[in-house]
Formats: structure tokens, sequence, C-alpha cells
């Protein structure tokens, strides 16, 4: 019945849906309350002040934004820019020392998550844009994949102090998030900007997308505790850092 | 192009995309005729938008020349081929929840009540005086997502589709807040039983 609901006061409802409404008080009760609904807004007056001045004084030609898909891969590219940098400083020891198979969820997840952050920056940053893609669950499962691979797969010993590399590694985390979310504000500063904390929170996101990515490419060490309390330390630090700016900004 | 005028704009917005459109990338292009007939026709869509929403109401003028000035500032955005409405009411909502969210800000509330028993008092008392609540007044008692999405769909007219555009989220997402604003509707307006529950009474 819900979905015959959706459609009230459009046209006449199918025949098995009338049939409810006349079995059924509850539904029918809400279905003829639902019908003028429309009049609401009938009540107040229709009138404004008219058009603000500030419009027709400031009038220059604009170039329309980029298509949607266009604009997500645009929103890539602190994260692309990242990367080079980070194997061009630290090198790609993680990436070499994984097994195929490991190489491919990990980076495949990672990679999963920064597309999805660059898809929900460009549908923030266009109003009214459609959204086909539930990001929130898709981004849940990328990093459960994330999170179960490296418990699976990386355990390894070292005989060295994990605790100074874990520290350079939250650190370098860190400086490529920044990079990367400073890269990240200058190209989408042209969207529309509407809701800020909500553009500030994705470009956190795509940040702790790049140091993770970073982290994983160039880091050799094959330990769950040292990513678990490194890497994704200072990818949970970015996402807190940045849901608190959004409130700042908001 | 015909221009639109203040009147013809108030009517019906059936055959209006179309023109809208056009007028959208005119206005673009830094046309000032176009830009006058598009603001002259957005302006009763936009009061009707917040009209219909009851943290709006008191100040929709305002509200609307708010969004008249964000609409120019971020006319860049708007794609060409595109539907303007939903673009624009998503301008709108967000000036509609920055506002809310102001008037949060500055109104104390001297007295915590819980809202549960505020709905089963209002609900009570209007159904002894009037013999069943407002619709109106029922609305108020949903959750803040499912009133929007619910006004949407059946006071401005909306589809499915263009709630989810202009809330930013996912079709499926806007059915189900509707049908969960539904289900919270039959049980607010569904009265105590007098009497046995009749026969073949479903929901």
């Amino acid at each position: 019945m819900n979905i015959y609901l959706d459609r009230t006061g459009d046209s006449l409802l199918p025949a098995e849906a009338q049939e409810h409404l006349t079995r059924c008080s509850r539904c029918r009760n809400l279905y003829i309350r639902m019908g003028p609904m429309r009049q609401l807004t009938e009540r107040g007056h229709l009138a404004s002040s008219g058009i603000p001045p500030e419009i027709l004084d400031d009038l220059k030609p604009v170039r329309p934004v980029p298509p949607g898909p266009v604009l997500a891969l645009l929103y890539l590219i602190p994260v692309v820019i990242a990367l080079a940098l980070g194997v061009w400083m630290w090198g790609a020891g993680g990436w070499q020392a994984q097994a195929a198979v490991t190489r491919v969820a990990l980076f495949g997840a990672i990679c999963v998550a920064a597309a999805l952050a660059g898809y929900s920056l460009s549908r923030e940053m266009i109003p009214g844009s459609r959204r086909r893609i539930a990001v929130r669950p898709a981004a849940a499962v990328a990093v459960l994949v994330f999170v179960g691979v490296v418990a699976i797969s990386f355990h390894r010993q070292y005989n060295i102090d994990l605790a100074s590399i874990s520290e350079s590694c939250f650190l370098r985390g860190l400086e490529i998030a920044a990079l990367t979310f400073l890269l990240g504000l200058g190209i989408a500063r042209h969207g529309a900007w509407l809701d800020r904390a909500a553009a500030v929170r994705i470009i956190g996101l795509l940040a702790a997308s790049s140091a993770l990515l970073v982290l994983t490419t160039y880091c050799p060490v094959l330990n769950a505790a040292h990513v678990f309390g490194s890497h994704l330390a200072a990818v949970t630090v970015v996402i807190a850092a940045s849901w608190l700016l959004g409130r700042v900004v908001r | 192009m015909s221009e639109l005028s203040g009147e013809e704009s108030i009517s019906p917005l059936d055959d209006a995309p179309p023109v809208l459109e056009q007028l959208m990338r005119r206005y673009q292009e830094a046309d000032r005729a176009a830009a006058e007939s598009l603001m002259q026709a957005l302006m009763p869509v936009l009061i009707r938008f917040f009209l219909s929403m009851p943290d709006g109401r008191l100040a929709a003028d305002d509200l609307v020349q708010e969004t008249l000035l964000r609409i120019h500032r971020a006319r860049h955005t708007y794609r060409p081929g595109e539907p303007v409405l939903p673009w624009v009411y998503s301008i709108g909502r967000h000036v509609r929840v920055d506002h809310y969210r102001k008037l949060r800000r500055t109104v104390h509330h001297e007295e915590a009540v819980d809202p549960d028993i505020l709905q089963a008092r209002a609900i009570s008392t209007q159904s002894e005086a009037e013999g069943s609540p407002d619709f109106d007044t029922l609305m108020n008692y949903l959750p803040e997502s499912q009133r929007e999405v619910l006004t949407m769909l059946k006071v401005l007219g909306m589809t499915v589709e263009e709630v989810a555009r202009v809330t930013s989220s996912t079709t499926g997402a806007v059915k189900q807040k509707a049908h969960r604003a539904y289900d919270r509707l039959r049980s607010l307006l569904e009265r105590p039983p007098a009497g046995p529950t009749a026969v073949g009474d479903e929901s």
C-alpha cells in the first residue's frame, strides 16, 4: 500500500489498492487525509520582495562545471599526486613485499574508498545531482575488506624497533593526508559548497584514503599490529580531524 | 524566447522545466533579461517551497532572497540539460537548514519537554475537540527527515527521483523514509479502539 501512497493525488489508484482501502480503515484514513496536502502552501501569500539588486549588478558569464564523472576524476588528482610523491620519496617496498592476491585486495579496497570519496565530493559540489550509489555501505565493505585482509595475512615478525617505525609511518600518513586535503580544497573551491561541513568531511575521507594508499604502497612491514597501530591510526586521526573541522566551518 | 511574467510564473510548472532550462543557460551567459525572467519564475516556486516547511513559514521571504543570492553565486554548478528545479530546491533546502540551525542556536528552550508526551497531549486534546487531529499538526510529529521527504512528495508534488536529487540521497532511501512516515502517520491517526477491530482490517 505504501507504494500506492507515494502516488497520492496524481492519478486513480489501481483496483487492488482501491479494494484494500475499502477493507483497511488505517490506510483509508491516511489516504483521504493526504489528498489535500498540496493546499497547505496556498494558505500563505505568494508575494516576495523582488529580485535582490546584487544579482543583476553582478552579472558575468560563467562556465558550467564539468559533468559529474569528470569532476569525480578531477577530485582524485590530489590522491594521484600524493601517491607519486610518496613513491618518489619513500619507494614502493610495501607493494613489492605483498603477495599478488593480497595486493589486489588491499589496493582494490583503498582505490574503491578513494573513488567513493571522489564521487561523493562531485555530488556534493553539484546541487540536485543524481546519486546512484549508496556510498556508506560500499565504503563499509571496502574498510572491512582492508581490515580483514590485513588481519588474516599480515603475520610476519620482525627483529626491529616496530614502535619507531610505527611512529614514522603515522607521521608520514598525516603529512600525506594534509597535502591531499589542501590540494582537495584547492580543486573543489569552484564547487557549490552549500554544506561546508559535508564538503570538508568528504575531502577528509579523500585525504585519509590517500594516506592509506601511500602507506600501504611504501611500508614493507607486513605486521597487522603495525598497520592497525600506525596506518589505520593515522587514517582515524585524519577522519576525526576533518569531522571536527566540519563542525567548526558549519 | 518569450519571457515569463510574474503572473504566468505562479501557474503550475508542468510546462516550465524546458523554459527554465533555457533561461538558466542564458543566465549563465550573463543575459540580463533571462536572469530577471528566471528569478521572477523561481520566486513563487521558492515561496511555495518555504511555506511548505513549518520552520520556513515565518521567514519565507527572507529565505527566498537568500536562496536567490546563493543561486547566483552557484550558477556555474548548474549543468545544462539537467532539470533546474531539483537544483534550485537543493539550494533552497540548504538555506532552510542553515536558517533552522541559526534559529536553534539563538532560541533557548526554558523548559525541556519530552516530545512523546507533548505529541500525545496535543493529539489527545485535538482529537477530543475536533474528532481527529489536523494533518498539518500530525506532520510536525514526524522526524525532520521524514517530514521533509513527505512534504516534498505530497505538498510540492515532486517525484521520488526529484526528492532524491534535492535531499542528496538515493531513490531507495527516499522511499524508505516516506514509507516509514506513512507507517508513523497511520499509528498517529489511529484512534484508541472503541470496540473489537473490524474484520479484514490490515495495514
